[in-house]
């Protein structure tokens, strides 16, 4: 998807409209989460992805390289560091009090003690956020699926999507569903195996190759681990 | 954005739960409320694709099957093994979802492998049962040899597995369905011979299918040079699920073997492991049934001898578990004698036996007391026969009572007079035999004596074990060196009473003539 993203044609601006529709959240809620106010967020982000729609600088963007989910951080802290410079600019241009950022640290203004984005930015806060985005489209991809019925036996079964879970009857889950407990241990795999795919897909459509997919889900549950 | 937000004030909050896969506090950002970390793991650990990576040969790609395929849209591949690789297929013409088998090696040049595959075919699309994925045509289309089957649309047993062990009665379920199948089959002369959890399939319903019938032999058969060897290399599969013999004789199998992959099965989907070594019982490592133990050494037995020795004997003791649940706080004590009853004539056979032993005091009695006369004859001819009466009624009433108890699984009481009986019977007959022997050697009657009563002894303890064990339908257990059966007690017995006091006394009388 990022490779057909990167071509110069219509549906190529419609595969980047997709991926950043998808990646919104994450870089909302990065700087929101960043100490920013949520409309601040908000604008932040709009801005930032119609930047990188407009100008098309993911054409900068090596597709045999990287992933989409790096090249995304890389370009928020572009953008981040670009913007603060503009910022700086406008004050300046405002002729308000011009401060140095090379000020000896016994300099108290208050300019110095807003924490400075793009030194903040710490990737894995960006990447926990970028997982859980990935787990909640797997997940809604799951239940757009499913039919009403279905819909009520994912959320009895869905517990165990965690693994095996020997705390959770199956036989009282298969009670509640009316199935016998056999029936709902296939069910489980098939929901497995089902959510498997959807999280496969939507890892695929931000790498490169196939190689890709098992490491970089390697990378985000150890993200999640760490948080 | 909405949701967006309220997740965000949830993040604020501090009353969050706790994974109970990883026992870490799930954070309130986490879709579904599922933690996050578990659920991509989970994800991670699966398999992509079916058991591919224990394929020696690369399957062949849609792409490469399509063209020989005209009638079919090939879907996906759903699994592929030593035996070849299963695909998804819709057949065009009837609208139904089938799959199609395609057979690992590329046999179609061989003339006489294909009359084989067609003969084998023929007979395995006859079997029509409900637990077996039916075979709904055969053939060889190009390169390919080809069995096209039903689609299960559910999961295999090892994948239902995955998601935890199965409960006893679930199991019960499911190796009464398993066992249904066989016996089908088997009754039919057809021998599965790979049954693995991989072959046996559940549907949504959690019913039994089991696929492969007969595939291994197809296979196999073709490779008659190295088939232990190919078996053993896992080409063929799965070593731990094949009978001892299987592996030994692989020419020289029968249902039993059947019954062996049964057992471990069995074992596996109650435990989540393989019954490796001097493996624990089910019951030992989870609220299991102990009769259940009992099941699964039985079809375990290394020797097919002492397995069950059909399909239908396993159905049986299955039903009764299933009939009468054992309370799981006693499951491993005997059932309390006061809830169950005493098999018939299991009083009055041993009673009889006693009777006969007092009429034998007498006659003994009335032949030493008695001064020869009419009286003494006729009262001899009553008593003597009042004590064979007696005792082969005894005897008789007692097997009786023994096989009632065998049918009730050793739940019935009434095994030890039952036993009595007729190992008493049996000491009378040797007896009357080493009676005759001894009073060949007069001599030395009191040597000859002793030693008969002590091996009298040691083959009634052997007999009556032997005859335990057949009442209560048990297997030996492992501890056990020597697995007594009853035919070869009785002759124990026999020899004893009759070679051994008549040699030694012969021996002991020649010496001493000398």
């Amino acid at each position: 998807m990022i490779s057909q993203a990167t071509k110069n044609t219509p549906e190529a601006s419609k595969a980047l409209n997709e991926l950043c529709e998808t990646y919104w959240n994450p870089v909302f809620r990065f700087l929101y989460r960043e100490g920013r106010n949520k409309d601040e967020s908000h604008e932040l982000t709009q801005a930032f992805f119609s930047k990188i729609l407009q100008k098309g600088s993911i054409n900068n963007v090596d597709p045999s390289k990287g992933r989409f989910r790096s090249y995304l951080i890389g370009a928020l802290k572009n953008f981040l560091s670009n913007q603060k410079r503009a910022e700086k600019c406008i004050k300046r241009g405002g002729n308000t009090v011009t401060l140095s950022l090379d000020s000896p640290p016994t300099d108290n203004s208050p300019e110095l003690q807003l924490p400075d984005p793009s030194a903040e930015i710490s990737d894995t806060t960006f990447d926990r956020e970028w997982a859980l985005t990935i787990m909640k489209q797997g997940l809604d991809n799951v239940k757009n699926s499913l039919d009403h019925k279905k819909l009520q036996r994912f959320e009895t079964l869905k517990p165990w999507l965690t693994g095996d879970s020997s705390e959770l009857s199956q036989t009282k889950a298969a009670a509640k569903l009316g199935m016998t407990p056999s029936a709902v241990k296939v069910a489980i795999h098939r929901l497995r195996q089902q959510f498997g795919n959807a999280i496969r897909q939507e890892i695929a459509d931000t790498v490169n190759s196939e190689e890709e997919i098992q490491d970089e889900l390697r990378y985000l549950i150890e993200v999640l681990k760490d948080c | 954005m909405v949701q967006e937000e309220s997740n965000m004030k949830n993040n604020n909050e501090k009353n969050q739960s706790k994974c109970p896969q990883c026992n870490s506090t799930i954070p309130a950002d986490a879709p579904s409320q599922l933690c996050p970390a578990c659920v991509l793991n989970a994800v991670a650990s699966s398999q992509i694709n079916p058991s591919t990576n224990q394929n020696p040969n690369t399957p062949p790609s849609i792409q490469q099957l399509t063209p020989h395929f005209p009638g079919f849209e090939f879907e996906e591949i759903i699994g592929s093994g030593g035996m070849g690789a299963v695909y998804k297929a819709k057949q065009i013409q009837v609208d139904r979802t089938v799959s199609i088998k395609i057979l690992s090696e590329n046999f179609s040049e061989d003339p006489i492998f294909i009359e084989r595959f067609e003969r084998e075919a023929r007979i395995l699309g006859k079997l029509n049962h409900p637990n077996i994925t039916a075979i709904f045509d055969f053939g060889v289309a190009g390169p390919y040899c080809y069995l096209l089957m039903e689609y299960v649309d559910g999961a295999n047993l090892r994948q239902a597995l995955e998601t935890g062990n199965f409960s006893p009665s679930e199991a019960l379920n499911i190796i009464q369905e398993i066992c249904a199948a066989l016996a089908y089959a088997h009754s039919k002369g057809i021998l599965h011979r790979d049954i693995k959890p991989e072959n046996i399939l559940l549907d949504s319903k959690g019913h039994v299918k089991i696929a492969d019938f007969g595939i291994a032999k197809l296979i196999g058969e073709n490779q008659t040079n190295n088939i232990t060897l190919t078996m053993q290399g896992s080409v063929l599969g799965s070593p731990h699920y094949m009978a001892p013999e299987q592996l030994e004789t692989p020419d020289d199998v029968d249902q039993r073997a059947d019954i062996y992959s049964l057992g471990v099965v069995f074992y596996e989907i109650l435990t989540g492991e393989l019954p490796l070594g001097r493996f624990p019982l089910p019951s030992q490592k989870a609220n299991i049934d102990s009769r259940i133990d009992d099941i699964i050494l039985r079809t375990l037995d290394r020797e097919r001898q002492a397995r069950y020795q059909n399909a239908t004997e396993v159905i049986t003791q299955v039903e009764n578990i299933k009939n009468q649940p054992q309370d799981p706080n006693t499951k491993n004590n005997k059932p309390n004698s006061n809830q169950t009853e005493n098999a018939r004539f299991s009083l009055l056979a041993p009673i009889l036996s006693g009777l006969s032993f007092t009429f034998l005091i007498a006659t003994i009695y009335l032949s030493i007391a008695l001064k020869t006369s009419f009286l003494k004859t006729i009262l001899l001819i009553v008593s003597i026969s009042l004590t064979s009466f007696c005792l082969i009624i005894g005897c008789l009433l007692a097997i009786r009572a023994l096989s009632e108890i065998r049918k009730s699984n050793g739940q019935k009481n009434g095994t030890k007079g039952s036993i009595f009986s007729v190992t008493l019977f049996s000491t009378y007959i040797t007896g009357a035999i080493s009676a005759i022997c001894i009073s060949f050697t007069p001599v030395f009657i009191p040597i000859a004596l002793i030693i008969w009563l002590i091996t009298q002894a040691l083959c009634a303890r052997v007999l009556t074990r032997a005859l335990s064990r057949w009442a209560k339908n048990t297997p030996p257990k492992n501890t056990e060196k020597t697995k007594p059966s009853i035919p070869k007690s009785l002759l124990l017995m026999l020899a004893f009473s009759a070679l051994i006091p008549l040699s030694i006394s012969l021996i002991l009388f020649s010496v001493m003539s000398k």
